[in-house]
């Protein structure tokens, strides 16, 4: 019950390695891009950044969430999305870094003379300025990530405490229903000012819960991945076919959930048929056609199948397929959210959108696996531990 | 027609079932468990296959929302066209929510219309109780008892039964669905 994790040498060098891949695509992107392209290298910086904070946040709301529904089958594997949220609070450096640098090539609202001649803009100045836009970042990025150390910082210590000790269970509970509300707030102001004022002159009530709904399959998809990674490597001995398959459901009956809330917000403006609204989705029929209707094939059809059976949940290599379709699939909607309001015409897949994941791939792993190293894999006194470990399905 | 059963009855389900377990090791067949709530493990201790409900609720799903979309298409195209604020004839976005709603319909009378046939139940009949208290707090452990079944056997059932804590133990004449 003691099992720590190695960070292997091997493990160092392939995140290294992944890195350093990454940062010469940047360094490339920078040389080759120049002028008017150079868009093409922050939406792909903003692309990332955003995608793996999410990842990071999705975790720390997967333990949040568990906590407050008084759920135990997550416990014996706790430790990995545990490990995986503590990526959030360097993502979110990452990303506002990107931000300060890259707004005035990603943001239209930023600029003085286009505010001035644009009554729509001009109505929305007192939300989208930079001032309040920093300040909202902070509010609500610094409190999310408070939370998550402290969640950290009540489980590790939990370990610590005397067996049947549930003091560190009750806090735990505290910071958990702070993180909640904050976070339900977060989605969606985060989702209208990162990715939604792309488009300053539309907006859609849905989008909030849209890319909610697309990083937090994906991180249940990351937690899987790592979880199963672990089992193979022979650490996390209690975790059995019954946790995989609890991990399975929520990534079907999330692929689901996105599938239903994306559905939704292009029913209600395909119905309605107003020029305003439809923008948003002319850009995205037009050039990136396959891609529209390849996230549907990648993030419903496939999973929807691949996982419906009781036996395909059970599964190690099934489960770890539909992971990796997920996050491309998610990975592909992000861009679809982003690429058409900022390059338009001029996107591509060259060595940039394939070199940049692999910086931010790099230094996830290295956090996530330099955290789970830190600590016992398996918590020692939560109180649902024995309940997990009995979890059968 | 009607079928002898041997049956045992526990008030505790953790003894059932170490007592189901272990007549299986000695190569007992246990025909059926009456209990008055789903015990946990049971079915792995009774050895029962996965249910093949579910195969037929995806049939049953997948055949509702065929008849959905070609309904809607025969009637919206060819049988009576109407305009709807310029949109196509053939608009599919629009038939999605229905065929959601009618392939869970489906699904789901398609499945119980099936689960109640399965278990001999309509409208009308009565069944007969293998015993009255199973539908309170005991547990039923029920054997078959065929013309090849020997003494010898039903002397081996009656001792695994008493031996694992069985309160009582009576043979029972009922039909196949008791």
């Amino acid at each position: 019950m003691n099992e720590t994790f190695n960070f292997t040498s091997r493990l160092k060098t392939i995140s290294i390695v992944l890195m350093l891949i990454g940062a010469a695509a940047l360094a490339g992107g920078f040389v080759v891009y120049s002028g008017d392209e150079i868009n093409r290298v922050w939406a792909n910086l903003l692309l990332d950044s955003v995608f793996f904070m999410g990842i990071g946040m999705g975790a720390a709301f997967f333990i949040a969430a568990v906590y407050l529904a008084w759920g135990g089958f997550s416990v014996v594997f706790k430790r990995v999305p545990e490990a995986i949220s503590q990526w959030m609070p360097v993502s979110a450096i990452i990303l506002l870094l990107v931000l300060i640098a890259g707004h005035g090539n990603l943001y239209h609202w930023t600029h003085h003379d286009a505010m001035e001649h644009d009554p729509i803009l001009k109505g929305k100045q007192p939300y989208l300025n930079l001032p309040f836009f920093f300040v909202r970042f902070a509010f609500f990025v610094g409190a999310l990530v408070i939370c998550t150390i402290l969640l950290r910082k009540t489980s590790l210590k939990e370990d610590t405490m005397a067996a049947g000790d549930t003091s560190m269970y009750k806090r735990s509970l505290v910071i958990a229903s702070v993180f909640i509300p904050f976070f339900a707030v977060y989605i969606l102001v985060t989702a209208w000012d990162w990715l939604m004022s792309l488009d300053p002159h539309w907006y859609s009530t849905m989008y909030g819960w849209y890319s909610f709904a697309s990083f937090w399959v994906t991180s249940i998809a990351v937690i899987t991945l790592f979880t199963i990674y672990l089992k193979k490597q022979g650490y996390l001995k209690e975790v059995n076919v019954n946790h995989l398959h609890n991990l399975g459901i929520m990534m079907f009956a999330f692929s689901i959930f996105w599938t239903y809330v994306t559905f939704c917000q292009f029913m209600l403006i395909w119905y309605a048929n107003i020029p305003e609204e439809t923008i948003y989705f002319q850009h995205r029929y037009g050039h990136y056609k396959p891609l529209f209707y390849g996230i549907f094939v990648l993030n419903f059809v496939l999973p929807f199948l691949l996982l419906m059976s009781r036996d395909a949940k059970r599964s190690m290599s099934r489960l770890v397929l539909v992971a990796c379709i997920i996050i491309v699939g998610h990975f592909i909607d992000f861009y679809l959210m982003i690429m058409p309001a900022t390059v338009g015409d001029n996107n591509g897949f060259g060595f940039l959108e394939i070199g940049l994941p692999c910086l931010f791939i790099g230094m996830m792993l290295y956090v996530v696996f330099s955290s789970l190293a830190k600590a016992p894999l398996v918590p020692k006194n939560h109180p649902f531990l024995q309940e997990s470990i009995n979890n059968s399905l | 027609m009607r079928n002898k059963f041997l049956v045992g009855l526990y008030s505790d389900e953790d003894k059932m079932i170490d007592g189901v377990k272990a007549m299986r090791e000695s190569h007992l067949e246990v025909y059926d468990v009456v209990s008055p709530f789903a015990v946990h493990g049971l079915d792995d201790a009774l050895g029962l296959n996965e249910s093949r409900l579910h195969i037929t609720g995806f049939i049953y799903g997948f055949s509702g929302l065929a008849i959905a979309l070609s309904f809607m298409t025969w009637s919206f195209t060819s049988d009576w066209p109407l305009n709807f604020g310029g949109k196509p004839h053939f608009s599919f976005p629009a038939f999605i929510p229905i065929l959601f709603e009618f392939t869970v319909l489906s699904a789901s009378i398609g499945m119980t219309l099936t689960f109640l046939l399965r278990s001999g139940l309509y409208p009308g009949r009565i069944r007969e109780t293998l015993d009255e208290r199973t539908t309170d707090d005991k547990f039923a452990v029920v054997f078959r008892i065929s013309k090849k079944t020997t003494e010898e056997e039903i002397g081996k059932m009656k001792e695994m039964l008493q031996s694992s804590g069985a309160e009582e133990i009576k043979e029972r004449e009922l039909s196949r669905h008791y």
